[in-house]
């Protein structure tokens, strides 16, 4: 019975602790996110600015408000409702209204954070429902993608590069640099795959990210899609599926998070996450699939976290081994 | 571990500076490759070419030549002209005319950034074979004014006998945002001689497909025997037409009309945007190719006209090669001085 209880607990002693705290870590993510966030300002000019500083406001004072009328400890000052913010913004496009990014963030912070427990405790990624919440509610506001002011040209109305991609059109307007760089229409925060990289190597250095996680994450978008593609078995574009979308976002800043602290479970749960947006951008409606691949996959940690079992020091230890 | 933090800030922040170089450095290449592109053919169609025509000033339009046979007369024009489509990169195309600056030989497509399987059909043969021997200006067929069709059996009109309410030029408008299915409406008024002459109304999904064509093809089905979404979108842009304005166009709580037979979509979206057009209009605000100078509108209704199929679910191409045909046709016949 009590080996049985011991079982069921996440993580049992003894535990290894770190030497650095959450508010370290969620300044780290931002310090990251910072090359991508002026990026968006290049690419997509001043509205960029306007929504995130809108979406970090707003996330900080929902979570502060929030805390202060439960009269619970507060917590603004380990900056993840900043984290949250920027994750948000980063998943819009620039024509969002800002009333919306508002309601988004009210309802991640607010609703999918706190009402679960606050930090820790959440069982999706705050930002990332704040997306599905736009698109479940007002899917208008954020579907307005535009041209980016890099060639030098006013912004104007566009398709992105993945919805082309699976209209079956053949990209030609947008090389591949372009989608590395960011020169394409897209959400906020994810064009620029070289700036998200950059940031991503910072957290890596910084041992903040659990590279396999995001790894697994890409690798099994890129397999399926490659295999399974629209063209045929085996014809998939490899690189268009990579940079034109918000993978690398996904993979590099959402499947990283701490929702689950085994190793083994956050790999299975790219996985998983890689076979939804896979099955999404082939056989859905939608091109993308990032966000529902990981809001799946957040949904199911528990279920893989019961399945996969860690090893728990002191028991079930194999008799030949003794 | 603050040494670390401090190491790791100071890395990124060098290979940021050096990231947003690359990438603004990749711009300026870009730039300097098109530039170096545009001198070329600019200078082969201007300056190395015989008959080049100075083409400065005239909006739209690249480079222009007379052609000439062996003994120097002038045997058509080549007039290369511009205008935006769907894509970031304006539609190119080169219009050769006949010696009579009218007559169109033929239309060759020089460069376009449109859309794989819509805007970019433009390049087909069989819609390029249609400008072959039609005279400019060029309508869609059926919309067409009736002072231009007027003109071509009773010899030209003036303008302003035929002045109306508006002010004359292309006006184009686009819905806020996109509604709960994600098509985003867009509507473009065209007025000639003060009298609305064309209206286009249609959406466009996210990915860029148009509601017009989705619905002619058979992708976007409301009833199984009514009209289609295009055609009752027709029905109520002749309505406009008609009457020159959306008086009478009554709607109830729905949205729903019944003043137009056989229109059964909610029409709210169309009443907006046209009423939003109508005003702009009214006092030429946003008023594109609006040059109602005489020279121009003798030149652009003199001696008939011609008609071409639309590309098919691309109306931002169509609007495009509409106004680059007809913007060379306007500039080689001042300069032609016909």
């Amino acid at each position: 019975m009590k080996l049985k209880f011991v079982e069921r607990l996440h993580g049992v002693s003894p535990h290894i602790t770190m030497d650095r705290s959450t508010k370290e870590i969620m300044q780290d993510v931002v310090i990251a996110l910072t090359p991508a966030f002026l990026g968006s300002i290049y690419f997509f000019g001043i509205n960029a600015l306007i929504l995130v500083l809108t979406a970090v406001t707003t996330c900080v004072l929902s979570e502060y408000v929030w805390q202060k009328i439960r009269r619970e400890k507060l917590t603004v000052g380990d900056w993840s409702a900043v984290v949250t913010g920027m994750l948000l913004a980063f998943n819009v496009p620039a024509t969002t209204p800002i009333w919306a990014v508002m309601v988004a963030s009210v309802f991640a912070i607010i609703v999918v954070k706190q009402f679960f427990g606050g930090i820790g405790s959440n069982f999706a990624n705050p930002a990332l429902m704040g997306r599905a919440l736009l698109l479940f509610l007002w899917p208008s506001t954020i579907s307005g993608y535009v041209t980016t002011y890099h060639a030098g040209t006013d912004a104007i109305s566009s398709a992105t590069v993945l919805g082309l991609y699976k209209s079956g059109a053949q990209i030609t307007e947008y090389s591949k640099w372009d989608m590395f760089i960011g020169n394409i229409p897209g959400c906020l925060g994810e064009t620029s795959k070289l700036l998200l990289l950059i940031g991503f190597a910072y957290l890596c250095y910084r041992r903040v990210v659990n590279m396999a996680a995001a790894g697994a994450y890409i690798l099994t978008v890129l397999l399926v899609t490659f295999i399974f593609s629209n063209e045929g078995l085996f014809q998939g574009d490899i690189l268009t599926n990579l940079l034109s979308g918000g993978l690398i976002l996904g993979a590099c800043y959402m499947m990283t998070d701490y929702a689950s602290v085994a190793p083994r479970v956050k790999v299975t749960l790219a996985v998983i996450a890689g076979l939804v947006t896979a099955g999404i951008r082939l056989w859905g409606k939608l091109p993308e699939g990032v966000s529902y691949g990981i809001l799946v996959a957040n949904c199911l940690s528990g279920l893989v976290d019961s399945i996969i079992k860690p090893h728990i020091y002191g028991v079930n230890v194999r008799k030949n081994k003794v | 571990m603050k040494d670390n933090r401090l190491k790791g800030i100071i890395a990124l922040a060098v290979v940021t500076v050096i990231s947003f170089g690359i990438i603004y450095g990749s711009k300026i290449l870009v730039k300097d490759e098109t530039g170096n592109g545009n001198d070329t053919d600019n200078n082969q169609n201007q300056e190395e070419l015989p008959g080049a025509i100075d083409v400065s000033g005239a909006e739209g339009i690249v480079s222009a030549r007379e052609l000439t046979d062996d003994s120097g007369n002038i045997t058509g024009y080549s007039v290369v002209s511009q205008a935006k489509g769907f894509g970031a990169q304006p539609v190119v195309m080169e219009i050769i005319f006949d010696k009579d600056a009218k007559t169109i030989q033929e239309a060759k497509v020089v460069s376009h950034s449109e859309t794989p399987g819509y805007g970019a059909n433009m390049e087909q043969e069989s819609f390029l074979n249609q400008f072959k021997g039609i005279k400019a200006p060029i309508y869609l067929k059926g919309q067409a004014p009736a002072s231009a069709a007027d003109d071509g059996q009773n010899g030209g009109q003036d303008a302003s006998e035929t002045s109306g309410g508006f002010k004359d030029g292309i006006y184009r408008v686009e819905a806020d945002s996109r509604d709960n299915q994600g098509y985003l409406y867009m509507l473009t008024l065209k007025v000639e001689n003060g009298a609305i002459t064309s209206v286009v109304f249609d959406a466009m999904n996210e990915i860029g497909e148009y509601k017009s064509y989705l619905s002619s093809v058979g992708k976007y089905v409301m009833t199984e025997d009514g009209l289609t979404w295009k055609e009752q979108a027709d029905a109520l842009a002749q309505y406009v037409i008609e009457h020159q304005s959306t008086e009478g166009l009554t709607v109830d709580e729905n949205g729903k009309t019944d003043v137009v037979a056989g229109v059964s979509i909610s029409i709210n979206d169309f009443l907006d945007l046209t009423e939003k057009a109508l005003k702009m209009a009214a006092t030429g605000e946003g008023a594109e190719g609006t040059d109602t100078g005489n020279e121009t509108t003798t030149a652009s209704t003199e001696g008939g006209y011609g008609e071409i199929d639309a590309v098919s679910g691309a109306t931002f191409t169509t609007n495009a090669i509409l106004e680059l045909v007809n913007n060379a046709y306007e500039f080689i016949s001042n300069y032609a001085g016909k």
